[in-house]
């Protein structure tokens, strides 16, 4: 029989407590990390590659959300929150539960029945797109970013651009250039407008960080960035830039 | 208030209407009463009236200006029977120097026309009294009508007001953690838990019983927020320590209720449960003067950037503090490495009524 490795990330002690009872009375699982942190129960995702993942959303450094859309190794996911918004989406996508605390006993050995069930039929979820529908449509205050082994948050205020690339989307700040797995409307949709202006199909600009504007040809300009990075610009994408710089 | 009459296309048409009827009947008077010529009468007729008519749309300005609710009601009169005189005597006089000029070969209309005075002044009288009804009449239907909308405006934020209120008092991420701390509890220390049953207990209860907009001493929220940071304790276990410094003479100074349990929420939101290191709060709490300065100071890891833009929880209690006071410098903040600091400046109320 199959063992079931599990890992807690739960950051208050009481509740961690009361998973661990819970998980206590079931045969085949071994419960093989707890994590506090976002950070690193992240990055221990992508180390110890569990079977399921027991996850909270309101966590120090990352949210569940976050540490979604960062890992790499599928794991089946169970939620445990006190309180939102978001569990019908988890639901329609691949979460296996979403359990609101208080819960019961039966309800999370239900759960975990339903996770048991998943993990035996090895299908795999789709992480990114559980990522984006639990992803509340609220503005971004950071970005988080993989680079190689490293996990890294960007706060949003550094970023000078965004430009889309087939599947993934690159995050330029004044340093450094992010890859990241995403579309382009997820973040025409969560950066402050008042600063972040999609100035073409496959560019997003912080218009804080735009040195002149100059046409390219008839009806297309090119944005130039302080640091010498470049931008397109549609029409439309002028129309706009020309309204927010008052020009 | 613009003129009611010049406002919309159909007012003009009305107006055009009124004195249409009006001309018709002076027309009337002047043929069929006293025998002039038809197109004596409708000269006569027709100038007398578009004359007044101006004159009337002028007189808006005047019945704008002797405001029914602001004026006594023997100025009001002394008012407008002097203005009656003036504009009266101008249009009499005026009609009759136009319709001289206009008909100057006919000596029997003449005759009539020196004649008709006191008839004039007594019409022009009654067209007096009744535009000016009038304009009363609409700036009375349309007072009435701010004021219903004003007053429905008004109930919706009184409702709005009730809703944020409970809103504010029971944050629901706290209380359903809370519980799920004692469903813990229960199974692992059941006294722990029936002790904390009793203080979220209290915490509801003393939230309840406070009525927006009404002032406690400073010595019960601050016990009330003893509760909450106990309850709170118990979720972050050695990840908070706090220290509460009132001062003796500070505790009876009266402030709005559920003023400071939102301030350590936030306290707690930054300091505590964003990181994993143990954090600190300190509040200080004493008079200054006729001010009651009470200071929130929280520790916080200034590597971590938050998901969510900060300072959004202190827009409620600024906000309270504005509905209260009506002053918004009551509350500011303080930032250094290590540390967040939220200042609250209460003004010291002389009376213990409510406000």
């Amino acid at each position: 029989m199959q063992t079931y490795r599990i890992i807690i990330v739960e950051d208050e002690e009481p509740a961690r407590d009361l998973l661990k009872r819970y998980l206590s009375a079931s045969i085949n699982i071994e419960i093989i990390g707890e994590f506090a942190d976002g950070f690193e129960a992240a990055k221990a995702i992508n180390s110890l590659k569990p079977d399921l993942v027991l996850l909270d959303i309101q966590l120090p450094r990352l949210t569940g959300f976050e540490i979604l859309e960062i890992i790499e190794h599928p794991a089946a996911i169970i939620f445990t929150t006190a309180y939102d918004e978001y569990a019908l989406k988890a639901f329609e996508r691949n979460a296996v539960d979403y359990l609101l605390k208080p819960f019961s006993r039966d309800r999370f050995l239900q759960a975990l029945e339903r996770a048991k069930e998943r993990m035996a039929a090895k299908s795999a979820p789709n992480l990114e797109t559980l990522a984006e529908s639990l992803t509340p449509n609220e503005p971004l205050n950071r970005i988080v970013v993989k680079t190689g082994k490293a996990i890294q948050v960007v706060p949003i205020e550094q970023i000078e651009m965004i430009e889309a690339s087939d599947d993934y989307v690159s995050i330029y700040t004044n340093q450094e250039r992010f890859v990241k797995k995403q579309t382009m409307k997820y973040f025409e949709e969560r950066l402050n407008p008042e600063t972040f202006i999609r100035t073409h199909r496959s560019y997003i600009v912080n218009i804080t960080q735009i040195a002149s504007i100059e046409l390219y040809e008839k009806d297309s300009y090119i944005g130039i960035l302080r640091n010498g990075n470049k931008v397109k610009i549609s029409t439309s994408g002028y129309k706009e830039l020309k309204e927010k710089l008052g020009i | 208030m613009d003129n009611p009459i010049l406002k919309k296309q159909y007012g003009i048409l009305l107006y055009a209407a009124w004195w249409i009827l009006v001309s018709g009947i002076h027309f009337a008077v002047l043929h069929y009463f006293h025998k002039q010529e038809i197109a004596v009468s409708v000269i006569d007729s027709l100038t007398s009236n578009i004359l007044f008519a101006i004159l009337s749309i002028g007189l808006w300005f005047w019945v704008r200006y002797s405001d029914i609710e602001q004026k006594r009601i023997w100025v009001l009169i002394i008012n407008h029977a002097g203005t009656a005189a003036l504009s009266i005597f101008a249009w009499v006089s005026l009609s009759q120097l136009l319709l001289a000029y206009i008909q100057p070969s006919k000596p029997n209309y003449l005759l009539f026309l020196s004649d008709s005075t006191p008839w004039r002044a007594i019409t022009g009288t009654f067209l007096y009294i009744t535009t000016i009804l009038f304009y009363y009449l609409t700036i009375y239907i349309s007072n009435f009508r701010d004021k219903l909308s004003k007053e429905a405006e008004l109930k919706e934020l009184a409702r709005d007001a009730e809703l944020n209120w409970l809103k504010l008092q029971i944050n629901p991420h706290f209380l359903f953690n809370s519980l799920n701390s004692i469903s813990s509890l229960t199974l692992s220390d059941p006294d722990k838990a029936q002790d904390m049953i009793i203080r979220l207990s209290e915490l509801l209860r003393y939230s309840l019983k406070q009525a927006p907009q009404s002032a406690v001493p400073v010595i019960q929220e601050i016990e009330n927020c003893t509760r909450y940071l106990d309850i709170e304790r118990v979720r972050f276990g050695s990840r908070l320590t706090y220290s509460i410094n009132l001062s003796k003479d500070a505790e009876e100074v009266k402030i709005p209720s559920m003023l400071l349990q939102p301030v350590f929420e936030n306290a707690i939101k930054h300091g505590i449960a964003s990181t994993i290191e143990p954090g600190h709060i300190d509040a200080n709490i004493q008079k200054q003067g006729g001010i009651l300065s009470i200071s929130i100071t929280n520790t916080y890891n200034p590597e971590i950037i938050s998901s969510k833009s900060t300072g959004v929880g202190l827009t409620n209690i600024r906000r309270r503090l504005m509905l209260f006071f009506e002053r918004n410098d009551l509350l500011s903040v303080t930032k250094t490495e290590k540390s967040f600091t939220t200042t609250l400046r209460i003004p010291i109320l002389k009376s213990d009524a409510n406000i």
